[in-house]
């Protein structure tokens, strides 16, 4: 009787918590760590040209549309493409690319909606190196710059052909370990980043990684040293493999699971993303690191790199002043000139502005 | 290391003098021994499996969307009646136009003073890129005669198909070409601005850019059991490996076509003595056989090409229909195009011993390594011979022979004044040059018969190191003429310097039997023929070598009247030569006087 009485009592404070309101929520919330970081940047490169590398280009407009869905703005993603497969002569679907064998099933990666920072022959080595420090000629457009600062995210994913510590650029150059290493921590220093989740996505990708020492860096490549990286499909109307294993499955993730109406704050962690292509599906073995990273993995958001907040101000209480100028301008004879651009843009995709 | 050499003064050193005395012995085992490694060289475990080396060309993986069915009777009901008409070039051209092509003709005139003369027209046309500059095309050959009308109906099916798509890099070139060589060679002469002797042809009225490959396709009848590959070119030139496999691969892989190279086909099991044999015949195919087809002249302008010849079948039970093998075309044709230059990843000096299994030159050329060896050992025996240093006339007077006799002939054959001049018929002329001049020219060696030891020893040195130097160059150029050259030379030059006595008798049994007149005659007389039969007989391949020369630009026939003859006399001078007047070279018994001598004192 009396031990019953003592566990009724006992309970009670545990009865208390879980009645309390907003605490389980308060759990979740504690779960993932708050972020650090206050902007979001990415690099994506394509480091190979040719007709048969198409799916490096499809790689990374995958990923290229599903970051930009996540809310990181063209301004701030660098997109380098060695090639331009759309344009190919070969490519019996002109102007498109897509990642999914079938019309039906798979859209345009390559719309209106595409800007492409560095193309072809722009997409060098040294380009690279120079757009992640930040060392680049006086007078190069904002579009190709870098311009993280000790606050942002930078996501940078590199897909192409590979080996034991080098990155094949066009056909002829190479990206090795150890630059990467060193760019990195000329980042470091110059506070040009808050964290970085650097993918890399080749042959023997793993060696890319390997070399870098600088804090706040989780890397993940698609193969380790001396594994291949396989491709995903091919498409039969085409003829050509059409996206890698890692790019689908890294893209699918982010389709399948960042998703909703706030994707941003969806319990998808960063260690999710790193393991989401297993052995089974990639084939090859995916190499994470990190080393330097202090942070559980699977305590960050995968939206910290993947996503950004895009907020909004509303401009409508601010009052306008117009100049002078305008104010001279006759506002009574504009008919004839309303009259005149009517019939001008008449039958154009324009024509309900007037 | 260098105190050695200097005690060891101007005397030759010891493992030398065991070479020189084994020289006959060691020879004999090397020519063997070029034997044992080939063998050992097919055995299925020591060939390589072939694969793709260009990672642009994707073969096989394009689902094929042939659908012009119907336009098949439509253009082959036109081509009979154009048959009928007489003037099936005509109806091509127009046809061609029809489809949307340039199409232009090229007529072409070869009028020999040897053989029959052949003349005909060429019809081509060009599918343009539409994406890309015009610098750069693909051919596809067909030949085109009467017999040859279901093959040119299927061309023109291809093209009614391929001008619909959108995704060609690089112009089409469309050739429907008559069967002989010498029209593929006009017509590819004029396409890259040269002209042929003795061929008058038209120049090309339109023209695409530089030619990066082809097929040739080739079957007569409406049903097709199997298709053979066949790559053999001119002066050895065979097309980049890569084209033939991408072909293989298509057939087996994409369409499951039953195919062969080289006799033996693709549901081949390895065997060892099939192998072998296959080995055998491409070296004797590719000597006197190299002007196989019309794929066959364009290594001469650095172009990769590979006839795809369909066995015909009597029905639609033994044997495909052609729209399937239309369907195999457009298949190969979507894989070349994804290719980004001109074929060089693979291997262009191979033997394909069957459609999976090749050869390449690293393990071909120890054979040829073994004959030269053979040569070598007794080179040095001569080398080290205490005679002196005298040069013969014979060695001059050989090549000058030799050389004239080139001219000669080439004379004889091309120029119409030899006939004016001698007042003989040309047919007799030509036969009394190719077959006699070379037969005075041995019995001339005896005019300056070498008479001094030493211009006995500089002759059968030159001789060696000539055969050795003969059979290098050649190899490195052409791989097959130089293994049957060396499988027949090497045993003549030895049995006739090394190994038999030489002598006045000796020599004379040596300018008949090591002569390349009486090789060929032994051979073309394994089945009984009349003396004039005979004659033509041993003339045929002769001539045959000629008219490639002078039309194809083989190196055979100069490589036959300009060494092989001058070296078949050397021979017959050297084996009249008594051996016994040479002296011996150093060998151990010498330092075994020396000591005795010594002990003696």
């Amino acid at each position: 009787m009396q031990l019953l009485t003592t566990i009724l009592l006992c309970s009670v404070p545990f009865l208390a918590l879980t009645a309390a309101p907003g605490s389980v929520e308060d759990q979740v919330k504690g779960f993932f760590d708050p972020s650090t970081h206050t902007n979001n940047w990415a690099v994506l490169v394509c480091t190979s040209r040719f007709w048969f590398n198409y799916r490096h280009v499809a790689n990374v407009l995958s990923l290229y549309h599903s970051i930009k869905r996540l809310g990181i703005p063209d301004s701030n993603i660098i997109l380098m493409l060695a090639d331009n497969i759309p344009c190919n002569a070969r490519n019996p679907r002109p102007g498109q690319i897509n990642n999914l064998p079938g019309k039906a099933t798979s859209q345009n990666l390559y719309g209106l909606d595409v800007e492409v920072d560095y193309r072809g022959y722009e997409v060098t080595v040294d380009n690279f190196i120079r757009v992640l420090t930040g060392r680049l000629p006086e007078g190069t457009p904002r579009n190709k710059r870098l311009l993280s600062d000790h606050q942002s995210n930078v996501l940078v994913y590199l897909s192409g052909h590979g080996g034991d510590g080098f990155l094949k650029f066009q056909d002829h150059m190479e990206l090795t370990s150890g630059e990467v290493a060193m760019a990195v921590q000329t980042m470091a220093q110059n506070r040009r980043y808050n964290e970085i989740l650097f993918i890399v996505d080749s042959c023997q990708s793993a060696s890319m990684y390997s070399e870098i020492y600088s804090p706040n860096v989780v890397s993940t490549a698609s193969s380790l040293v001396g594994e291949d990286s396989l491709s995903y499909t091919r498409d039969e109307d085409i003829g050509v493999y059409i996206i890698d294993r890692y790019a689908y499955y890294a893209h699918k993730f982010m389709e399948d699971r960042l998703n909703g109406p706030d994707p941003l704050q969806s319990n998808v962690s960063l260690a999710d993303f790193l393991t989401t292509c297993n052995k089974e599906r990639c084939i090859s073995t995916v190499g994470i690191s990190t080393e330097f990273y202090p942070r559980a993995t699977n305590k960050v958001r995968a939206a910290d790199f993947l996503g950004a907040r895009k907020y909004h101000k509303n401009l409508g209480s601010v009052q306008y002043e117009p100049s002078s100028f305008w104010k001279s301008v006759e506002s009574d004879n504009l008919k004839p000139a309303e009259e005149q651009w009517k019939s001008a843009l008449y039958g154009t995709a324009l024509d309900s502005v007037y | 290391m260098l105190r050695r050499i200097t005690l060891q003064g101007s005397k030759t050193p010891k493992p030398i003098k065991k070479v020189i005395k084994h020289a006959a012995l060691l020879a004999v085992i090397a020519y063997l021994g070029a034997f044992g490694y080939a063998i050992f060289a097919t055995a299925p475990e020591n060939l390589e499996a072939t694969r793709i080396s260009e990672n642009a060309f994707l073969p096989g993986i394009v689902r094929e969307k042939f659908n012009k069915h119907s336009s098949l009777s439509a253009f082959g009901k036109g081509l009979r009646q154009g048959f009928k008409n007489g003037n099936p070039n005509g109806y091509l051209i127009d046809a061609l136009r029809d489809l949307g092509l340039e199409a232009a003709s090229q007529k072409f005139a070869f009028k020999p003073l040897y053989g029959a003369p052949v003349s005909g027209e060429t019809v081509y046309g060009i599918l343009r890129t539409e994406k890309n500059p015009s610098v750069e095309a693909m051919v596809l050959v067909v030949p085109f005669s009467d017999k040859h009308e279901a093959v040119a109906t299927l061309a023109l099916t291809i093209i009614d198909y391929f001008k619909d798509q959108v995704y060609w890099a690089r112009d089409i070139i469309f050739v429907f070409v008559p069967p002989e060589p010498v029209a593929m060679e006009a017509w590819l002469a004029a396409y890259h601005g040269f002209t042929v002797p003795t061929v008058t042809a038209d120049v090309l009225q339109i023209r695409s850019g530089e030619i990066v490959g082809g097929y040739v396709f080739d079957f007569e009848g409406q049903y097709i059991k199997d298709v053979e590959f066949q790559f053999f070119g001119v002066n050895g030139r065979q097309p980049n490996l890569d084209l033939v496999n991408v072909a293989v691969y298509i057939a087996q892989f994409g369409l499951k076509f039953p195919s062969e190279s080289n006799v033996l086909g693709l549901e081949y099991v390895a065997n060892h003595r099939q192998n072998t044999e296959s080995l055998l015949k491409s070296i004797w195919h590719q000597t006197f056989h190299e002007v196989q087809g019309a794929h066959s002249v364009f290594g001469s302008y650095g172009i990769s090409a590979v006839t795809i010849k369909g066995k015909p079948a009597q029905n639609s039970r033994h044997g495909h229909e052609v729209y399937k093998f239309a369907i195999y075309v457009e298949a190969l044709y979507r894989s070349f195009n994804n290719v980004l230059e001109k074929l060089h990843q693979s291997y262009f000096l191979y033997y394909l011993i069957s459609p999976k299994q090749f050869m390449s030159v690293a393990y071909y050329m120890p054979i040829l390594g073994c004959f030269i060896a053979a040569l070598l050992f007794p080179a040095l025996r001569e080398l080290t011979r205490p005679a002196g240093y005298a040069i013969p006339a014979s060695l001059i007077y050989n090549h000058i022979l030799a050389l004239g006799l080139y001219f000669l002939t080439m004379f004889v054959f091309t120029n119409p004044l030899a006939a004016t001049i001698t007042g003989l018929p040309a047919a007799l002329l030509q036969k009394a040059v190719l077959l006699g001049a070379p037969i005075v020219m041995q019995l001339s060696t005896n005019l300056y018969p070498i008479t001094t030891a030493s211009e006995a020893r500089v002759s059968r040195f030159v001789l060696f190191t000539e055969a050795g130097l003969l059979l290098g160059a050649v190899g490195l150029l052409t791989i097959s003429p130089a293994l049957l050259i060396g499988a027949i030379m090497v045993p003549l030059i030895l049995l006739f310097t090394v190994i038999l006595p030489t002598g006045p008798v000796f020599g004379f049994v040596a300018g008949i039997v090591a002569h390349p007149i009486t090789l060929i005659t032994g051979f073309v007389a394994q089945e009984p023929k009349s003396v004039p039969e005979l004659i033509d007989a041993v003339y045929a391949p002769l001539a045959s070598a000629v008219h490639n020369h002078i039309v194809h630009g083989s190196l055979l026939f100069p490589l036959y009247c300009l060494l092989i003859l001058a070296l078949a006399g050397h021979l017959a001078v050297i084996a009249r030569f008594p051996k016994e007047l040479l002296p011996i070279p150093p060998h151990d018994s010498d330092e075994d006087d020396a000591s005795k001598a010594k002990k003696a004192d």
